[in-house]
């Protein structure tokens, strides 16, 4: 196992994050790096420093709420829970900030931060068109003209608010 | 800007209320293949309670959710966005409704949305008896109608019209929809 207590991430635009290990095992992808001792140097990661940035401010905020899980203290329990909110509004009002998030925590495999962002994507999108989902998540309508009147056929009978 | 990984659209999909999910359904191949499924599952995993009332064709419908936390329900009568209905019967989150021309519907309140089914053949039934339901072994939602059937035809010695009656069983199927009639026999 490595000596060191810290683990340098690189971001895809050079910046460097030091962060406590403790904090960054909350990824599946760096946990099996540090296992593997391949996490001595730096680990570049394609992902924006702004992005990094939230990622591993989510994961020392989860962390220090798991250690504090025993304490029954009530300031702090609150503190945490307001950050929490804070970091929702901010991930629902950004839409890059969303998407960036969802590809980065999926990529580094943080399973809460993933099922998290995905129940606000939800959230955000149950009211929106087709069209609007499209863009929102920059997916490619794979139907032909065919194919499409046929969802529609089929569905045709579907009675919408 | 890149795309969603399919895992990561599917974990977003598998958290929308039904309700909403079916507009995903033109999104994309993958959104239609998931919420197909979605909404299946939904209805096989959450237990509704249904209720006739007696005195009258008022049907009652407690969700197992809603019987958890506090006791509600909804009308079925007042929830069905058409006039003149009746409600045939139930089965794993689908209802059949019928008019009195003997056309039929399924309905599914998850998702609001209604399906007309075919006119079953011979069209001038009467005495109809309706079941429905769902059956197990073929993984299919089945209507099961008993009716009698009415043909005018002439007499060959002389004009007189005359009427034959026939019983009749007809069973649609969701998955094929259509109707498969059977034993059409002479009653007079």
């Amino acid at each position: 196992m490595a000596t060191t207590s810290t683990v340098k991430l690189r971001s895809g635009d050079n910046e460097v994050f030091e962060v406590e290990k403790q904090v960054m095992i909350q990824s599946g992808t760096i946990r099996n790096m540090i296992e593997d001792d391949a996490a001595d140097g730096e680990i570049p990661l394609q992902i924006s420093s702004r992005n990094l940035a939230k990622v591993v401010e989510w994961c020392k905020c989860m962390q220090h709420r798991d250690r504090n899980n025993n304490n029954d203290n009530k300031e702090e329990e609150e503190e945490e829970e307001e950050w929490e909110k804070k970091f929702d509004e901010e991930v629902s009002e950004d839409k890059d900030l969303h998407f960036g998030l969802l590809l980065a925590a999926n990529y580094l495999e943080i399973p809460a931060l993933l099922h998290r962002l995905c129940q606000l994507a939800a959230d955000i999108v149950k009211g929106k068109t087709p069209e609007e989902i499209r863009r929102t998540f920059n997916i490619k309508k794979d139907f032909t003209p065919e194919e499409e009147e046929a969802v529609m056929d089929e569905h045709g009978w579907a009675f919408h608010d | 800007m890149a795309s969603l990984p399919e895992d990561v659209l599917i974990e977003i999909l598998s958290r929308l209320p039904v309700k909403s999910s079916i507009r995903f359904r033109r999104v994309c191949k993958i959104c239609l293949n998931f919420i197909s499924k979605h909404v299946k599952n939904y209805n096989v995993n959450h237990s509704h309670l249904v209720v006739k009332r007696n005195d009258d064709q008022t049907w009652y419908m407690f969700l197992d959710e809603m019987l958890e936390n506090n006791l509600s329900y909804e009308n079925l009568n007042d929830a069905v966005p058409m006039d003149h209905l009746k409600i045939e019967g139930y089965g794993v989150g689908l209802f059949c409704l019928s008019r009195r021309t003997a056309r039929f519907f399924l309905w599914n309140p998850a998702t609001k949305e209604i399906k007309t089914l075919p006119r079953c053949r011979p069209r001038d039934i009467s005495f109809p008896e309706v079941g429905f339901g769902f059956n197990h072994i073929k993984n299919d939602f089945e209507l099961v109608l008993i009716a009698q059937f009415e043909e005018k035809g002439l007499n060959e010695d002389d004009d007189y019209s005359v009427k034959s009656l026939y019983e009749f069983v007809g069973v649609y199927a969701l998955s094929t929809n259509r109707w498969r009639t059977h034993s059409l026999c002479r009653i007079m």
